[in-house]
């Protein structure tokens, strides 16, 4: 695993449209894979990441 | 008697949902739910989601309906599997009202821009669910549900946000341990405080566990605080890379991550208090210990008499030394008592 890459400018250095078009990429992604899943608590899994993405992405909006 | 034991159980969904929110209050001690009493059945997405005017919205799938068919069955025994249909829809209600919680003074807007901070989304979802995990027995109870569906709080619930919840026990009982708060403490005090105030009391803690607050000037403590703060937000906001990942995958990431983390953090708190004690500089050494050689080298006195006989007591210091000390195998010690038999056995 590669966590030794503790990134120290990452995500606090970007804007925040690059957040909410990462925030909406990976809402579209997550409901995706929630969809194709054939696991009912992966899929749930899958749903409330995306909900909460949903959350940030609302947030973000002026 | 307790506010749940007054109060009467509810008897169907609409009567479930209403009480939601006043239970999370009352079970978190939160001084306030910014939930506006509107819930809103979606058929797809999302599944559960507290809005920022207060609306909870709920799937129709996952929650509404299992709650429904949860009191078209009341009080039957159910097999496993459409318990923990239940369970989970109710540990998602819980946790949905959990995001609505916050001390009495807290707004939304600030609550919603504080989200947007780096971190922040990871911590609050990562609180809520851990909290709603803990407690979730405790609402089933509150609320009669135990009674509607026997047998519920008896199966196992998996819960969500594994990219999460890992990380934010870990923090949280680190923490606590460091300041010696009951176990769950910090967690509740965070999930009583909506995002605006998770990161500062988060913050908090941790500074507060060391021993910089009786030291730090307030220059240097705000730097600490800074240094401490971007480490958390930084290291919080990446656990954004496991959510794609299968739940168990998840969890094992978050666990490994946060315990880098962790240790990045004790680090920075180790370098901010060696500031307060510094080391020795390492240019001016203290002299080196002598070696066993070294004591081993007789000293110019010792070269000067060595070859030499011991001188013989006179008379005149035998009868001294016999007047001054009447006893001396008895008082003496011991190396000085072998020497005194020696010398009074002889002529």
């Amino acid at each position: 695993m590669q966590h030794e890459a503790l990134q120290t400018n990452g995500n606090t250095s970007s804007t925040s449209e690059e957040r909410q078009a990462r925030a909406e990429w990976l809402i579209a992604e997550l409901r995706r894979r929630a969809a194709a899943c054939d696991d009912p608590h992966e899929q749930a899994n899958l749903y409330r990441s995306a909900d909460s993405l949903l959350r940030l992405a609302t947030a973000n909006r002026p | 008697m307790t506010a749940a034991l007054v109060t009467a159980a509810p008897t169907s969904v609409e009567e479930l949902l209403a009480r939601s929110g006043p239970a999370a209050v009352e079970l978190s001690g939160a001084g306030q739910s910014a939930w506006n009493g509107n819930v809103v059945e979606t058929t797809g997405p999302p599944l559960g989601l507290a809005d920022w005017d207060g609306t909870l919205y709920l799937g129709r799938n996952h929650i509404l309906d299992p709650l429904r068919h949860m009191y078209e069955h009341a009080g039957e025994e159910r097999p496993v599997h459409v318990l923990e249909r239940y369970r989970e829809a109710l540990g998602t209600l819980l946790h949905e009202q959990a995001h609505f919680l916050g001390p009495a003074d807290a707004t939304q807007e600030a609550a919603r821009g504080a989200f947007t901070r780096p971190g922040a989304r990871q911590l609050e979802e990562g609180v809520a669910e851990a909290w709603a995990q803990n407690h979730l027995d405790e609402y089933l109870t509150h609320l009669g549900l135990d009674k509607v569906a026997p047998g519920i709080k008896d199966v196992p619930a998996n819960g969500y946000y594994p990219a999460f919840v890992p990380a934010v026990r870990i923090l949280t009982t680190d923490v606590e341990a460091r300041n010696d708060l009951r176990p769950g403490e910090l967690l509740d005090a965070l999930n009583s405080q909506t995002a605006e105030g998770q990161f500062p009391l988060l913050l908090n803690a941790v500074y507060n566990s060391t021993r910089l607050p009786s030291l730090d000037s307030p220059d240097q403590a705000a730097e600490t605080r800074f240094r401490l703060e971007t480490l958390l937000r930084e290291g919080l906001a990446q656990l954004d890379a496991f959510e794609l990942l299968p739940s168990g995958g998840a969890a094992a990431h978050s666990r490994a991550f946060t315990g880098f983390l962790l240790n990045r953090i004790h680090t920075e708190i180790k370098v901010a208090e060696s500031h307060h004690f510094p080391h020795p500089d390492a240019c001016t050494l203290p002299p080196p210990t002598p070696t066993t050689t070294g004591r081993l080298v007789p000293n110019p006195l010792q070269t000067a008499l060595s070859g030499l006989t011991p001188p013989t007591p006179t008379p005149a210091t035998r009868a001294a030394a016999s007047s001054a000390t009447p006893h001396p195998q008895t008082h003496t010690p011991r190396s000085h008592a072998r020497g005194a038999s020696s010398r009074t056995s002889s002529p």
